[in-house]
């Protein structure tokens, strides 16, 4: 499902409130807004990668440093236009128990989608409110912040938390070098 | 420490605990309680309230682990450095309000004990919030 142009971007933020996608993951709905989704798709594309990285190694034989918890993260990968996006596990990301996904959030602007479980509904976001104090972990980091939809509280995804910079060109980095091995291999 | 304060006493199992009236702004009963994912330890979780997200904070488990089943949230002000939130706690029974005057904590209490109040079968210690999350590295 491609968002239409006229659904994308601000045209959709008015005084009113702020256009998101509700996505479930198990027993919780969570909001994006819908300027940084580019399009929502199934599974049938996702490419797995997980076990490509995984035997990748560093200069000096170790495994790369922090590719274990990555490789849990993003197991798999989906080109989309000229461009390849890491797929980010929600269920691993927010720690909770592997559920049944269904769709790909496929995100704008940078080489990042979120596998969840499915899509409930588009939604105008009217009320938020920051995330209270006594939270402390990491959520502060997951959530921008809170939106009030129905009098549900349902956290807005922080994009930025998702994928590092560091770690999309650690991932990068890994992919490419897997790919060279796989060539090395297949002509020697 | 020697003059009369107002306090806020409430159940928690067996037990008898307060909080300084000014700290307390309300009594609810338990309505809906809801859960989003987070690594904070002892948040239960959100109520709304007037609009208002309000974090759940179990207190229990620091104070008395095997409390029963909660029946009321108290809704109490939480200091954040210069800033200040409301907190639902969950106690067991109904409140009271009551003027006493607060006595200095034993040597041998806990940390978070502000001060105590001498009633009649029970001496109830006062809690001090930011000093009982310290312990429970909130």
């Amino acid at each position: 499902m491609r968002l239409a142009r006229a659904q994308r971007g601000k045209h959709l933020a008015s005084p009113g409130g702020q256009a998101a996608i509700l996505f479930t993951v198990g027993e919780f709905t969570f909001a994006v807004p819908a300027e940084v989704v580019r399009e929502i798709q199934g599974l049938q594309d996702l490419r797995l990668i997980a076990s490509e990285l995984t035997p990748v190694r560093s200069l000096h034989n170790a495994p790369a440093p922090g590719i274990g918890t990555l490789g849990k993260k993003v197991r798999h990968t989906l080109h989309r236009g000229n461009r390849l996006h890491f797929v980010i596990d929600a269920n691993f990301f927010f720690g909770l128990p592997p559920t049944s996904s269904s769709r790909v959030l496929v995100l704008r602007g940078q080489p990042v989608a979120l596998k969840v479980d499915g899509i409930e509904r588009m939604t105008m976001i009217t009320q938020t409110v920051p995330l209270p104090l006594a939270f402390n972990g990491e959520e502060r980091r997951w959530y921008a912040n809170l939106a009030i939809v129905e009098n549900r509280v349902v956290p807005v995804l922080n994009i930025d938390a998702l994928l590092s910079r560091l770690e999309i060109t650690t991932l990068e980095t890994l992919l490419a070098r897997s790919e060279e091995n796989i060539f090395a291999a297949v002509v020697s | 420490m020697s003059a009369t304060s107002s306090f806020v006493l409430f159940p928690m199992g067996e037990k008898h605990f307060a909080l300084p009236a000014n700290r307390v702004t309300e009594l609810a009963r338990v309505d809906q309680q809801q859960e989003i994912p987070h690594t904070t330890p002892c948040v239960t979780g959100v109520l709304v309230r007037r609009g208002e997200v309000i974090p759940v904070w179990d207190i229990a488990p620091s104070l008395v682990p095997d409390a029963p089943t909660r029946k009321f949230y108290l809704i109490a002000r939480r200091r954040f450095g210069s800033a200040e939130e409301s907190t639902a706690i969950p106690v067991t029974g109904d409140c009271e309000l009551l003027n006493k005057e607060m006595m200095a904590p034993a040597s041998r209490t806990a940390p978070y004990v502000e001060g105590l109040l001498n009633l009649e079968n029970e001496v109830v210690e006062v809690i001090n919030l930011e000093k009982l999350a310290e312990g429970v590295s909130l």
